[in-house]
């Protein structure tokens, strides 16, 4: 889940202009060593890129033709845009009908499904999987793929539409009434049209997960370019066959970005004018209530009934003797590893985030793009970047826990970057002026200041990254030294060994590590939409 | 001859009553103003009108075809009235071009020099035509949600406070603009604000709300003379209210005897517009007159307030020019002119 700060993006930056007014504020921290570090992170966050660029320059041309284009390359490709073009439409309709509903009709317990929406978040893309394989357990191939997929992703884009449609200005919707437009004219002609913004960054969010996910669709046995340098990687630690594959991941979602980019175009859908947006008003359903109330209620059956029930018959099957202390240790492991992640994510987005805010220009956006970017690769390419340098470079360092620390890093700095972004904008360079105005050093006014001000930004970003570590699967299973077990790698060596009732307590605890996340990002999209 | 009627309009929301059994005629071609503090219903009146709302109870026709009976009704996109609001409600994801041709029927020919000419009657320049609503300013938003509305040619225009979101300056600009487009387009017209000099100086009829009640309705000049209570005299401008004696077409108040238009006789409540009143200089300290306590120089209009002799009423305040300006402490005359307007 590396949806946070495209998420985030998406829903804040589209409709309030984002960020307060950027002065250009004199910094007060000599700018040279904090640029320098920032610098450092940036290169750093270049190295899955780096590695893709010279491992392709250095196998040469004729290798490269003979590993990319063959029928299994050209099949995988094919498999992962039917997934994208099937599962991306139906999220955007399911999405868009469901926040309608909840939104701007008057459809009872309209509050509940929002929460009811947004928790399927909460279950990992693979614990989903797992929940209908046992249940269905012919269940594969593409239609299986994209039903878990639409199940497991929908959120992402219910989550800024709904966002959108709270804050879209009602009198918009009473002109085109008065210009002779029915209401469902006026949904089509006025209201789709202002929520392109938030579809396009759900939509990329979605596409990006279904090209990284590995787990989900390794479950029901269906091929992606994502699975296949992973089935590559365990056969041999340092192919050239799975980092070819990953070139062409890359390519992939540096071509999803870039559609992103030129779908969302240079739009602007802020609200025109001054003063308060009325209130919306919700339609009135009638008589049409109780057939919409199925849409929700059906879906919170898929998204949490079945997983809940699968996990519930599991946990009945095994009773108490499967809460061992393996189960125990995962926890523990998983804990230290998702704190220590989120602490050093945080502290290397914290030169970059301080620089966003008090230094912008130009470089500071070569080097924020930089942050920005390697949040949205898979994480099996940051992985096998990681691997494959050690191996040939840096052997001492191959399966430690530093190279796994890193790759979390690199995965989840967008996190951490968001939340102190925020936090430190919130802080602005007046402050720190009227500190030392009022006889504090400059170290003191941004000990005092500053950071006393940024702390909850920060702290919100070491929780984002850690919850983000305790549902990672891929790049845990590659990067992990021996020994280290994660809820996440150990649940899935169990269902690998088809020993479901022995992995529910994993998938459980999961979840349940996973609700806080959830409930932060409802409450989040509510304030940005300011409720 | 009227174009809209209300007769007896009233809504609630849960306990509040918003507009409590309105009744009002609109003739063709008039300017009427609806003007009220926040929270009197004026709002809720228009919302009525357009079509977004539908009253509880009473009845709404427009050229004699019935528009809402009660809850029941004609739904605002089959009205055929246009709407101006606040901030100008532009289609963010459109064109200036598209926003104003949203109306038009589907495949209109000649949409291309409609546009032009609805651009040309609302004085924007032509080449705004491609921009975005956010590149426009706020003036000129306002002139493409005129343009918009006037593109579906209305019969009856409801403009909800048009003007509160620009500058001074450039709101008197475009209320002049405004009404003069209307006349020239001969639609009728129906303002809502709560800025009661906007509303006297655009309006032939004039519309006082409060609480949800139609206080008083009539031309502008017949209610800033004549208001039905205080309350409506104080809100359409300043006014000096005295206790007087009110006999033969004269009133004995602390201002001496004054004339006034009423066969009312007996202890009553006088009303006069400052500027009725003058202020003159006058050592002799006589008995419509008093002590000047203080004075406010504001440049073209300076306030003076008085203190009357041996009456124990506050000081009144009287805009004044600053030629001749009493300074504080002189001893001076008021001399009344006109009538004053005797409540009840």
């Amino acid at each position: 889940m590396k949806a946070w700060a495209l998420l985030q993006d998406s829903t804040a930056e589209a409709f309030n202009g984002a960020w307060p007014a950027r002065k250009r504020a004199t910094a007060l921290l000599p700018r040279v060593p904090v640029v320098a570090l920032a610098t450092l992170v940036a290169l750093f966050s270049l190295v899955p890129l780096g590695f893709i660029a010279w491992v392709t320059y250095d196998v040469g041309w004729e290798t490269v033709k003979t590993l990319v284009f063959r029928p299994r390359i050209g099949e995988l490709i094919l498999s992962t845009v039917y997934l994208e073009v099937i599962t991306i439409p139906l999220s955007i309709a399911l999405a868009v009908g469901l926040a309608w509903l909840t939104e701007r009709t008057d459809i009872p317990g309209a509050r509940l499904w929002a929460w009811l929406a947004i928790t399927p978040l909460a279950v990992p893309a693979f614990v989903h999987s797992y929940a209908w394989v046992s249940l269905v357990p012919s269940m594969r191939g593409l239609s299986g793929g994209v039903f878990v997929a639409v199940l497991a992703y929908y959120p992402f884009l219910y989550l800024p539409v709904a966002a959108a449609l709270r804050r879209l200005d009602p009198a918009v919707e009473d002109a085109a009434a008065s210009l002779g437009l029915a209401p469902v004219a006026v949904f089509f002609r006025v209201v789709l049209p202002q929520l392109r913004l938030a579809i396009c960054g759900g939509s990329l969010l979605i596409g990006l997960h279904l090209l990284s996910e590995y787990g989900l669709f390794a479950m029901i046995r269906f091929d992606t370019l994502a699975t296949a340098i992973v089935d590559q990687f365990q056969s041999s630690y340092n192919s050239p066959a799975a980092n070819m594959i990953g070139g062409v991941l890359v390519t992939c979602c540096l071509f999803l970005l870039a559609l992103e980019v030129l779908v969302r175009g240079n739009e602007r859908y802020a609200r025109v004018g001054a003063g308060a947006a009325r209130p919306v008003d919700r339609r009135r359903l009638g008589r049409l209530a109780l057939p919409a109330l199925l849409v929700p209620a059906g879906l919170a059956l898929l998204t949490l009934g079945v997983p809940l029930l699968t996990l519930g018959r599991w946990l009945w099957i095994g009773g108490l003797d499967i809460w061992n202390n393996e189960v125990t240790g995962a926890v523990a492991q998983t804990i230290v590893l998702a704190l220590a992640g989120g602490i050093l994510a945080t502290i290397a987005a914290v030169p970059m985030a301080w620089l966003s805010v008090r230094a912008p220009g130009r470089l500071q956006r070569l080097l924020e793009a930089c942050h920005y970017y390697v949040g949205s690769l898979p994480g099996v390419v940051v992985a096998l970047a990681l691997v494959s340098i050690t191996v040939r470079f840096l052997l001492p360092l191959y399966q430690t826990f530093a190279m796994l620390l890193a790759g979390y890093v690199l995965m989840f700095l967008p996190r951490a970057m968001v939340g102190l972004r925020a936090s430190i904008a919130q802080a602005p360079v007046e402050l720190e002026r009227a500190a030392m105005a009022l006889g504090r050093t400059p170290a003191q006014a941004l000990r005092q200041i500053t950071l006393r001000l940024a702390a909850p930004g920060a702290a919100a970003g070491v929780a984002l990254v850690a919850l983000g570590i305790t549902n990672e699967l891929t790049a845990t299973l590659m990067l992990a030294p021996n020994g280290v077990e994660t809820l996440a790698t150990r649940f899935w060596s169990l269902t690998s060994e088809i020993d479901y009732v022995a992995a529910a307590p994993y998938a459980v605890m999961m979840v349940v590590l996973s609700l806080p996340l959830t409930l932060l990002l409802h409450a989040q999209s509510k304030r940005t939409a300011g409720q | 001859m009227t174009l809209l009627d209300l007769e007896t309009v009233s809504k609630r929301y849960g306990p509040v009553r918003a507009l409590d059994a309105v009744s009002l005629s609109v003739p063709p071609g008039s300017r009427t103003a609806v003007v009220g503090p926040s929270g009197s219903g004026k709002t809720t009146l228009l919302r009525i009108i357009a079509g977004f709302e539908f009253p509880d109870s009473g009845r709404l026709s427009l050229d004699g075809a019935l528009l809402a009976d009660g809850p029941a009704g004609v739904p605002a996109h089959k009205r055929g009235i246009g709407i101006v609001s606040q901030d100008g409600a532009l289609f963010p994801h459109l064109s200036v071009a598209d926003n104003i041709a949203f109306g038009f029927e589907r495949g209109a020919p000649d949409r291309a020099s409609r546009i032009a000419e609805l651009m040309e009657m609302v004085e924007l320049d032509g080449a705004m035509a491609t921009r975005r609503p956010h590149q426009l300013s706020g003036g000129q938003q306002q002139r493409v949600a005129l343009a918009r509305a006037l593109g579906r040619r209305p019969r009856l225009m409801l403009l909800d406070e048009p003007f509160s979101a620009l500058d001074t300056g450039l709101r008197e600009n475009m209320r002049k603009a405004v009404a003069r487009v209307l006349q020239n387009a001969g639609i009728t017209a129906i303002l809502v604000t709560h800025d009661q000099a906007e509303a006297l100086s655009f309006a032939d009829q004039v519309a006082v709300l409060r609480e949800g009640r139609l206080v008083q309705a009539g031309s502008p000049q017949m209610l800033y003379q004549h208001p039905r209570d205080r309350e409506t005299a104080l809100f359409l401008g300043d006014a000096v209210l005295l206790p007087a004696i009110v006999r033969n077409g004269f009133a004995d108040c602390a201002l001496g005897r004054v004339a006034v238009e009423s066969d009312h006789a007996g202890k009553a409540e006088i009303m006069l517009r400052p500027e009725q009143i003058r202020v003159v200089v006058d050592a002799a300290a006589p008995q419509n007159g008093g002590r000047v306590v203080d004075v406010q120089f504001g440049g073209a209009i300076c306030t003076v307030a008085v203190a009357l002799a041996d009456v124990a009423l506050p000081p009144i305040l009287i805009k004044t020019s600053s030629v001749a300006l009493p300074a504080a402490g002189n001893l001076v005359r008021l001399d009344v002119t006109g009538k004053a307007h005797v409540f009840g």
